[in-house]
């Protein structure tokens, strides 16, 4: 559904967006993730057709987005971040500019624009002035905006940012829905808390560069591809760590205070083995257990590579 | 007014600014003191008149229909203006713009949703005058044709300010910039460009209502009440000379705001259909500037041909001179030719690409199986259309210098060879090196360069020549800046032939300056045409280096997909 090809955003002699090839298939919900500054926001706004690259090319719905840019737009429904609001129209009459602008049947627009704010969960809000509503509520109703039209794609730039527990969660279960209505999401973030949820896949972006990109599960069982435990213990771990040195498949030994970490080259007995040999050299041990990394990992380490 | 339920037809920006902008507490405030100055005026001037016995009840009703217009010009032309600069700057600052521009509405309707929503409070406020001129029409038995005529150069003339306010909210940073960037220009079109009317160069004074004004709604009340249009210098709502004719001066003004409105039209239109494009193409720029060309020479050639066309100009537009005389001309032309270059600049500067648009252009082309970039795309050099508009500088400047060098009342005979190849070359320098620099420096560089190289040297040479006297060294030291090599070529060009009285050698420059002139003016020359070449060097290195970020990685675009339709 979405295609690019090392797409490039430069502002002046700043690169925001380096190279970027990414494919998202119909129905996926693709989170984009990466700390400030990545570079998502200027990606989402090139897939919005907001914003030439100055290299790559895009497609969506398998139509070039800077050649075909008013069929894609009709395609697409963009939530920017901070997203903006007419503070001096209600909320219905907000929701009304944009029916008529999407040029919605006059029938149907008013039964659009209640499904759309029934679906945000906006209902009590429907005669207050935007410019009134919380930072959440705005986000809601920018979000029904951007549902309107009933668009196939949806670009949402960090649209949890602001909300409450409550309406993550609301927000969460609607993009569920949205996903299982077979409606394709890119959703940006630097929380990746936010999405891992409701996201089928993610796409990590750090300084402009995508570094991750694939199926959550996938990504997972790609970075567990070593097997990686650490062994906890109640006095120092030095006899520990030096009998664990000279075993066979096991390296990378790394220890600190209170525990030690190794990469094993073999199976689970192996790991039961190598426990109870600790056990029965007399280290004092607390727990024993297989690390496995996660996304949240990555990003970690992406935010340690950052700030060193 | 959240009752209001309109059918999809009507467009959505406008009932936006309907909704937004025309709820019952801001109309009430507003409304009530726009109603409340207007019955002031009106009340103040109709009841002083009668009462006092100063005219009759109708002279005194028609002496209201002044105040009532200046009430609507300031709503409608300030208020309106600042509202729709300041609304769509306000947008795009937020990204509502962004909502708008994503949405399938047409470039025209959403110009138009805006041009009409934005300051929709100010067409009310204006509605709320109208009751003021209707009964002051029926008591004074104005002739209604005539208003009608006055209101229709009013609303051109609102339009324009509109779609200018549109472009100002479009390219500035900050709505309150946009906003005072525009009724500053509103401020600029009547209070300053008016002024070369009096020099002949009229076009500028028709893009306001004042002549209209002060021309045909004064002209039609009694004498006693056209203080203001004596005031103005303004004679009458006559024939203007355009060319070898006159045209009427309702055509002369529709030519003119529908030039404006056209070309204002096109650079809102274009911003909308793509947010980062050029405010003009390449080919728009061209249509531009020889649009401005015709108009200028239209209004020149008509004076320098015909002693009456003259006197009808200066005494239409309050004209400092009534006879034509070389020195005049001579000012004339030396206008015409800054107007030209500045519009050249401008142009030039608009229609430059940056590195980015560059590149982008050229992928652009290189993806859709071209060799080169299209002339007219934003990613071309601006050179080609550079090239163009010098040659039509120097085509229409040819021109017109033939042209007054066949009036022999001016001059003698024709100018020299040298001294008409020293203005060319400074032209062509002038532009050639400006344009080098604007490419290769960017924006910035180029706007900084401009004030150093030719602001300061002008400063320095102003002190020097007033307060030292030291003419010919000022010159010198004023030479960077183009004004004065084209001042002192114009001068002196004009200045080869042999003067009229014989003993004058000068009409336009000091006696010490036009002997010197020509080394001055020459050694200007050539430094520019030196500078434009190094530049136009610096310029080329560049487009090589460009090149190969066209060739970078990604050049290869994508299968084509299916298509939705």
């Amino acid at each position: 559904m979405i295609e690019t090809r090392d797409i490039r955003v430069d502002y002046g002699d700043v690169t925001a967006v380096s190279d970027v090839s990414l494919s998202v298939a119909p129905g996926e919900v693709l989170g984009l993730i990466g700390p400030n500054g990545a570079g998502k926001t200027s990606l989402i706004s090139v897939l919005a057709t907001l914003r030439e690259p100055t290299y790559g090319d895009a497609r969506i719905a398998g139509l070039d987005i800077f050649e075909n840019r008013a069929a894609v737009r009709r395609v697409i429904g963009y939530m920017p971040d901070l997203a903006p609001v007419y503070k001096d129209l209600r909320c219905w009459e907000f929701l009304d500019v944009f029916a008529r602008a999407y040029y919605l049947d006059r029938r149907d627009r008013r039964a659009r624009i209640d499904a759309c704010i029934d679906i945000v969960s906006l209902e009590g809000k429907r005669n207050a002035m935007a410019g009134t509503l919380s930072r959440g509520m705005t986000q809601r109703l920018v979000l029904a905006k951007t549902l309107l039209h009933d668009p196939s794609v949806l670009l949402l730039d960090e649209p949890a940012s602001g909300l409450d527990p409550m309406a993550r969660i609301d927000l969460r279960n609607l993009l569920l829905r949205l996903g299982a209505e077979g409606k394709t999401v890119v959703i940006s973030s630097h929380i990746l808390q936010e999405l891992k949820e409701f996201c089928s896949s993610v796409a990590i972006m750090e300084r402009g560069r995508l570094v991750l990109n694939g199926k959550i599960d996938d990504i997972v069982a790609n970075i567990n591809m070593t097997r990686r435990y650490r062994v906890e213990t109640l006095g120092p771990v030095d006899a520990a760590a030096s009998m664990l040195s000279s075993l066979e498949s096991v390296s990378g030994v790394e220890t600190d205070l209170r525990w030690c970490d190794f990469v094993l080259d073999a199976g689970d007995e192996r790991a039961a083995e190598i426990l109870a040999q600790l056990v029965r050299e007399g280290t004092p041990v607390k727990a024993f257990y297989e690390r496995r990394k996660g996304v949240e990992d990555v990003m970690i380490e992406i935010g340690a590579s950052e700030t060193s | 007014m959240s009752a209001i339920n309109p059918s999809s037809r009507i467009n959505p920006l406008l009932l936006k600014g309907f909704r937004a902008r025309v709820r019952l507490k801001h109309m009430l405030s507003w409304g009530v003191i726009t109603v409340a100055v207007t019955a002031f005026i009106s009340l103040m001037t109709y009841l002083t008149m009668t009462e006092r016995e100063m005219s009759t009840r109708e002279d005194a009703a028609m002496a209201v229909l002044p105040g009532v217009i200046v009430i609507q010009a300031i709503v409608l032309m300030m208020f309106g203006t600042g509202a729709v600069a300041s609304g769509v700057a306000s947008e795009r600052e937020d990204g509502l713009l962004d909502y708008v521009r994503m949405t399938p509405m047409s470039p025209t309707s959403k110009i138009l949703g805006y041009l009409f929503g934005l300051p929709v409070r100010e067409y009310i406020l204006f509605a709320l005058t109208v009751p003021f001129v209707v009964i002051a029409v029926i008591i004074s038995g104005f002739s209604v044709l005539t208003l009608l005529h006055f209101y229709a150069v009013f609303f051109t003339s609102v339009w324009i300010y509109h779609l200018t306010g549109m472009v100002a909210g479009m390219i500035s940073q900050k709505p309150r910039l946009a906003s005072m960037m525009s009724m500053g220009l509103v401020a600029v079109l009547y209070f300053v460009l008016p002024n070369l009317s009096r020099i002949g160069i009229t076009f500028f004074e028709f893009l306001t209502i004042r002549p209209t004004f002060f021309g045909l709604l004064q002209q039609e009340m009694p004498e006693s009440m056209r203080g203001t249009a004596e005031a103005s210098g303004i004679d009458s709502f006559r024939d203007v000379p355009f060319f070898s004719g006159l045209v009427h001066p309702t055509l002369y003004t529709l030519l003119v705001q529908g030039f404006m409105l056209a070309v204002m039209f096109s650079v809102v239109h274009r911003r909308w259909r793509d947010q980062a494009s050029h405010i003009f193409s390449k080919v728009g720029a061209l249509l531009v500037f020889s649009g401005v060309l015709a108009f200028l020479v239209g209004s020149v050639w008509a004076i320098v041909v015909s002693d009456d066309a003259y006197r009808q100009v200066f005494a239409q537009f309050g004209g400092v001179g009534g006879n034509r005389s070389p020195e005049s001309i001579e000012w004339l032309l030396f206008t015409s030719l800054m107007i030209v270059g500045g519009t050249l600049l401008l142009l030039m500067n608009c229609t430059t690409p940056t590195r980015h648009t560059a590149v982008e252009g050229w992928r652009r082309a290189r993806k859709i199986g071209r060799k080169r970039i299209s002339l007219n795309a934003d990613g071309a050099s601006s050179l080609p259309l550079t090239l163009v508009m010098i040659a039509l500088t120097l085509g229409v400047g040819g021109l017109l210098l033939w042209i007054v060098s066949q009036e022999h009342q001016y001059f003698s005979g024709p100018p020299s060879a040298l001294s008409v190849g020293v203005l060319g070359i400074s032209i062509v320098g002038v532009g050639l090196f400006a344009q080098g620099v604007r490419e290769r420096m960017g924006v910035l560089v180029f706007g900084v360069g401009l004030f150093l190289l030719w602001v300061i040297p002008f400063f320095a040479m102003m002190i020097m020549l007033a307060a030292f006297e030291a003419h010919v060294p000022g010159a010198y030291v004023g030479l960077p800046c183009p004004p004065v090599i084209l001042f002192l070529a114009t001068g002196q060009m004009l200045e080869t032939t042999t003067p009229l009285d014989g003993v004058n050698p000068s009409y336009l420059l000091l006696p010490e300056l036009a002997e010197n002139a020509g080394a001055i003016t020459l050694t200007g020359a050539v430094g520019y045409a030196v500078a434009a070449g190094v530049a136009q060097a610096v310029r080329w290195v560049r487009w090589r280096s460009i090149r190969s970020d066209i060739e970078a990685p990604g050049a290869q675009p994508l299968a084509p997909g299916p298509s939705l339709d």
